[in-house]
């Protein structure tokens, strides 16, 4: 074991929270103009777009670059990063690791399931459990930006179920607010069970609130409609744009920190464990850094495999960026990844399903699986992790988006404890 | 029982599972449980840190306490086994002593504000 990672330098985290939520507002400002852009300045079809994004329900898998084209997906994808970045800025807590993870995952999930209007209720629902504990929401801050992974609820019930108005919006809002309010206690309970080897935890939290409520919904004989949307723009309509922005986090990283590389030797070093705090623990520079290195491989993987590029993938490959600066390196992420395209390919799943697709990049989850017990273990951890992903699904019938955090809780925590075992019993300290 | 007080429970654990891993063997941890603040002190007379392992804890606690982090992630410190989850503890409580000199031992003095009275301290 570790004991003592080294450290060159200390940094001002102060300072560095200050910039690394500048280059947020830079994300904000790069994801609204790549969608006027992409709409070619229309306005109204901007905003014809956006309607359509916030009129559907959302069950997972729904496409918005498929459904409302390029411009009007980016364009939700901005404003549902600013609203993220407002609500940080209000509850007045430093930008560091999670926080950029949790708005790039925002980022990400609004190009296919998060929108400006559906991501509200549970926000409201995690504020008034703070407001009950009498505790401040910058408490339960990245619960609330996580917990928006429950925003298809709030859809399905104002735009899926066939419920007249106001009843659909109020009760989109009341269901909403509630699995929000619940989440955080939640939340807390589930990290014991893959005792932080599972980096997207809401995703698993959020994944029984969606169970318990797809079980309700059913025993009252109600279906969810929706979902299933999966296009193609093709790699040349957006590769080019995100090799540059993720070559751009390199440069900045070296700009920011000219001792980047000493950092980040000990950066590659780290398990990447919950909590895994890149720029508290090796500064601004090396993480932004490793953020774009993560965000070319992830771009590489995906032409490798012959993959898709739509909004799932582009939204994928944005949480693996964010999470880069919260427990993810190359070291730790590659082997869970293999993992899972080599399942893929040796089993009736196919590599090029689009469940295979997005479990390649949201495999990482289980980046500190490998980063603590090897690459072999994480090798296995990826290749369990798309069996999984492949049928938890159906518990909570796509109602919550991190279907990968939720798989990935799953192995994680039967995985652990056997490797747990397994290490100790090598050092005959059972 | 205050959650505050559980999660400084939480800290002594960890930081007692530092001390262990480190070598020491006889450790003493003591707390005071305060309204407003709480703290907790460990002592090894059997423990002298390198000058290394005083400049990595000093790195651990040189950042703010980040109640964000701690109230969620929090319930991770002390839980497992054969890893330290230090950088964690940096984020759950200041750091008010650390001294290590042979014959005197090592000795931690760490504290644990009341959640809502740091959140308007750190943040004007």
């Amino acid at each position: 074991m570790q004991l003592n990672p080294g450290y060159d330098r200390q940094h001002d985290i102060d300072s560095e929270s200050h910039m690394a939520y500048m280059a947020l507002w830079v994300l904000v400002v790069l994801l609204t103009l790549s969608g006027v852009s992409a709409a070619r300045f229309d306005i109204g079809f901007l905003i014809r777009g956006l309607g359509s994004i916030i009129r559907q329900p959302d069950i997972l898998i729904n496409d918005y670059i498929a459904g409302a084209g390029l411009g009007p997906a980016f364009l939700n994808a901005g404003l549902c990063a600013f609203a993220g970045l407002v609500i940080l800025k209000r509850s007045r807590v430093r930008v560091s690791g999670p926080a950029i993870a949790a708005v790039f995952t925002i980022a990400g999930f609004a190009l296919f399931g998060k929108n400006v209007a559906n991501i509200w209720p549970s926000i409201i629902g995690v504020f008034l459990f703070s407001f009950l504990n009498n505790r401040p929401l910058s408490e339960n801050i990245f619960v609330a930006l996580f917990g928006t992974t429950l925003a298809p609820l709030s859809s399905e019930l104002a735009f899926g179920l066939g419920i007249p108005a106001p009843w659909n919006f109020i009760s989109a809002l009341a269901a909403g607010a509630a699995a929000g309010f619940v989440l955080s206690p939640i939340a807390r309970h589930v990290l014991d069970f893959h005792r932080g080897y599972n980096l997207y935890n809401i995703g698993f939290a959020a994944g029984f609130i969606g169970t318990m409520t797809l079980s309700v919904l059913k025993a009252f004989g109600i279906a969810l409609s929706g979902g299933g949307s999966w296009g193609d723009v093709g790699a040349g309509a957006v590769v080019p744009y995100l090799a540059v922005s993720f070559l751009g986090m390199m440069v900045a990283g070296v700009r920011v920190d000219p001792l980047w590389y000493r950092e980040y030797g000990h950066l590659l070093r780290s398990p990447g464990r919950l909590v895994s705090d890149f720029v508290r623990a090796h500064g601004l520079g090396a993480t932004l850094f490793n953020m774009g290195v993560m965000g070319l491989l992830s771009v590489a993987f995906i032409l490798v495999i012959g993959g898709d590029w739509n909004g799932p993938v582009i939204g994928g490959i944005l949480t693996v960026v964010g999470f880069s600066a919260f427990g993810k390196h190359p070291l730790n992420a590659l082997p869970p990844m293999i993992g899972v395209a080599i399942a893929a390919m040796i089993s009736d799943y196919g590599l090029t399903a689009p469940a295979s697709q997005l479990a390649v990049l949201f495999s990482a989850t289980l980046a500190p699986v490998s980063g603590t017990y090897g690459p072999v273990a994480g090798l296995i951890a990826g290749m369990l992790h798309l069996v999984m992903v492949q049928t938890v699904g159906v518990l909570h019938g796509g109602l919550n988006l991190y279907n990968n955090g939720f798989a990935g809780g799953m192995t994680a925590g039967i995985l652990v404890p056997i490797l747990e075992w397994i290490r100790e019993w090598r050092r005959h300290e059972v | 029982m205050k959650f505050d007080a559980v999660q400084l429970m939480r800290v002594a654990e960890e930081i007692l599972k530092y001390f262990y891993m480190k070598g020491a063997r006889h450790v003493a941890i003591s707390y005071d449980f305060g309204k407003e603040r709480s703290f907790c002190g460990a002592h090894s007379r059997d423990l002298v840190l390198e000058e290394r392992d005083m400049d990595y804890l000093r790195h651990v606690f040189d950042g703010p306490v980040q109640p964000e982090i701690a109230n969620y992630y929090g319930t991770l410190a002390g839980r497992r086994r054969d890893e330290l989850e230090m950088e964690l503890v940096g984020t759950m409580v200041e750091l008010d002593e650390l001294v290590s000199e042979s014959g005197l031992g090592t000795r931690m003095l760490v504290s644990r504000r009341e959640m809502e009275y740091r959140s308007s301290l750190h943040h004007d």
